[in-house]
């Protein structure tokens, strides 16, 4: 058992010659907690004491609907539309969800930024918007700011 | 005086039960077609083909492996396969002993097309890997056997201890049918009436196991580890990968150590073997379904012989089935998995 355990490599970390496994690459980018794209378009959504820690508020801009959340890291934005079905994302639970870990081990992982769709459960990083689910899956996410103003500035 | 309680009698030829059974039930009761209690699924008509008798190796090379033309054939020995469900574990690991001796003595001996699978008991996982360790480096052995009907799920960690012994002696784990309904109802709702029944229903508990080994992460502690699923079919299984991979989606992280798709672990650890072959009424419907499930790399072909629902290796395939892909449910995908010769021909892949 020693032995097949470490052929599989540790939790932490992947051999950097070995392709990595999808799901270790869909946390991988949760973790990078890369920016979202730069956009240029500045759209103030609302007051930043609108939203307490931990809160959200759903925000209509054209025909984009974003929902913009308080994590401890700062305001998020997130497109409130699930790409399985089309589901309001935003209308789902946040919580924290469980990394790839060994067998039988429960690491727990992104403590209050995943977004689990209220449909069908599929989860998502709120910072990055990545699908928790598969390698591929992404959902757009959007820089959120405070200016010196206290307004919320959404890039679009 | 006295009253008994308690005194048996029998029905037998010279006091016999026959004339009292309605007519119509006479032939089914003759044929035990109302099963019997414990296992009770018995072919009415007899499980072996009544066109011949193989009793010893030769008999198998004369009526079997020398007119089909097998090149090798990989050996399910009974008893020795199904000594899992037998309740004294210490007769259960002495009978998987002996059926390995034997094989080694009888079979493997007499002609190296013949292919062993090391009899394990999977009640005592201890004995099974200690058995594995003794003699799965015989070199005709090619896999680990039991049967589907056991006490816990394939993916239980008290079986680690013999998936470790399988993949430390290079071998796969083999599972086949037919113990079902002896330690459980063979479905999980309720007894089935017949044996025509009971056999519909054995891909049940292959489903069940596949489930299991992927979901309890068995394939990430043993990534060398092939399972070979015998005499299940394989119908069931894309619409399987299709369910798990979707509930995978939404369930994650109750299975936090999967680190891929549920389908990803199932059609690059697992193998099926094809008889009984599916008959839809459409043959082009089973070709749909070897693609769906990958049969390139995950379909072996299997005649069960000598038993009733033997497949004839020349008649059982769809004409339409392409000659490429024949060739490797005939012959590649099972020398790959048990590391045999490649054909001259084949395009040589090498399993994960």
């Amino acid at each position: 058992m020693s032995e097949a355990k470490g052929a599989t490599g540790s939790t932490q970390a992947t051999p950097p010659c070995a392709k990595m496994k999808r799901l270790d690459a869909a946390f991988a980018t949760a973790d990078a907690a890369l920016p979202p794209r730069k956009r240029d378009r500045e759209v103030v959504v609302g007051r930043a004491d609108e939203i307490p820690l931990g809160g959200k508020k759903i925000v209509q801009i054209g025909r984009l609907s974003i929902g913009v959340y308080h994590l401890e890291s700062g305001f998020h934005g997130i497109l409130n539309y699930c790409p399985h079905q089309g589901a309001e994302l935003c209308k789902g639970t946040v919580h924290g969800t469980y990394r790839p870990s060994e067998v039988n081990e429960f690491e727990p992982a992104l403590a209050g930024r995943v977004l689990r769709c209220p449909w069908h459960g599929w989860e998502f990083d709120i910072v990055t918007g990545k699908g928790l689910y598969d390698d591929r899956g992404r959902v757009s996410t959007y820089e959120v700011r405070v200016n010196d103003a206290g307004d919320l500035v959404v890039w679009v | 005086m006295i009253i008994d309680c308690d005194i048996h009698v029998y029905a037998n030829h010279q006091c016999p039960l026959e004339p009292f059974i309605p007519e119509r039930f006479r032939n089914a009761v003759s044929f035990r077609q109302g099963s019997s209690p414990g296992h009770g699924y018995a072919n009415p008509f007899g499980v072996d083909r009544r066109d011949l008798q193989a009793d010893t190796p030769a008999d198998v090379v004369r009526l079997h492996l020398d007119p089909l033309g097998i090149t090798y054939g990989v050996l399910q020995p009974q008893p020795g396969y199904s000594v899992s469900i037998i309740h004294a574990q210490d007769v259960a690991n002495a009978l998987a002993q002996a059926s390995n001796d034997w094989q080694i003595e009888t079979y493997l001996r007499h002609d190296p097309r013949f292919l062993g699978s090391v009899c394990v008991n999977l009640g005592d996982p201890r004995a099974a890997a200690a058995e594995i360790r003794r003699v799965g480096g015989h070199p005709q052995m090619v896999q680990v056997i039991t049967c589907g009907e056991q006490v816990h799920l394939f993916g239980h960690r008290a079986y680690d201890p013999v998936y470790e012994a399988c993949c430390e002696m290079g071998l796969a784990f083999a599972a086949h049918p037919g113990s079902e309904g002896s330690l459980n109802s063979s479905t999980p709702v309720g007894r089935p009436a017949s044996y025509f029944e009971w056999h519909n229903s054995l891909p049940l508990t292959f489903q069940a196991h596949v489930g299991s080994l992927v979901a309890e992460g068995t394939f990430e502690k043993f990534p060398e580890l092939h399972v070979v699923l015998v005499e299940g079919g394989v119908s069931w299984l894309a619409p399987l990968l299709w369910r798990m991979d979707k509930n995978f989606k939404a369930l994650r992280s109750t299975v936090p150590w999967l680190r891929e798709l549920p389908s990803d672990y199932v059609l690059r650890h697992c193998r099926f073997t094809t008889q009984p072959i599916e008959e839809p009424s459409n043959p082009d419907h089973l070709l749909q379904m070897y693609s769906m499930l990958q049969a390139e790399r995950t379909v072996c072909f299997s005649t069960d012989f000598p038993h009733w629902d033997f497949d004839d290796p020349r008649r059982a395939f769809p004409s339409r089935l392409p000659q490429a892909l024949k060739e490797r449910i005939l012959y590649d995908n099972a020398a790959e998995l048990y590391g045999l010769p490649a054909r001259p021909t084949a395009k040589v892949e090498v399993l994960p």
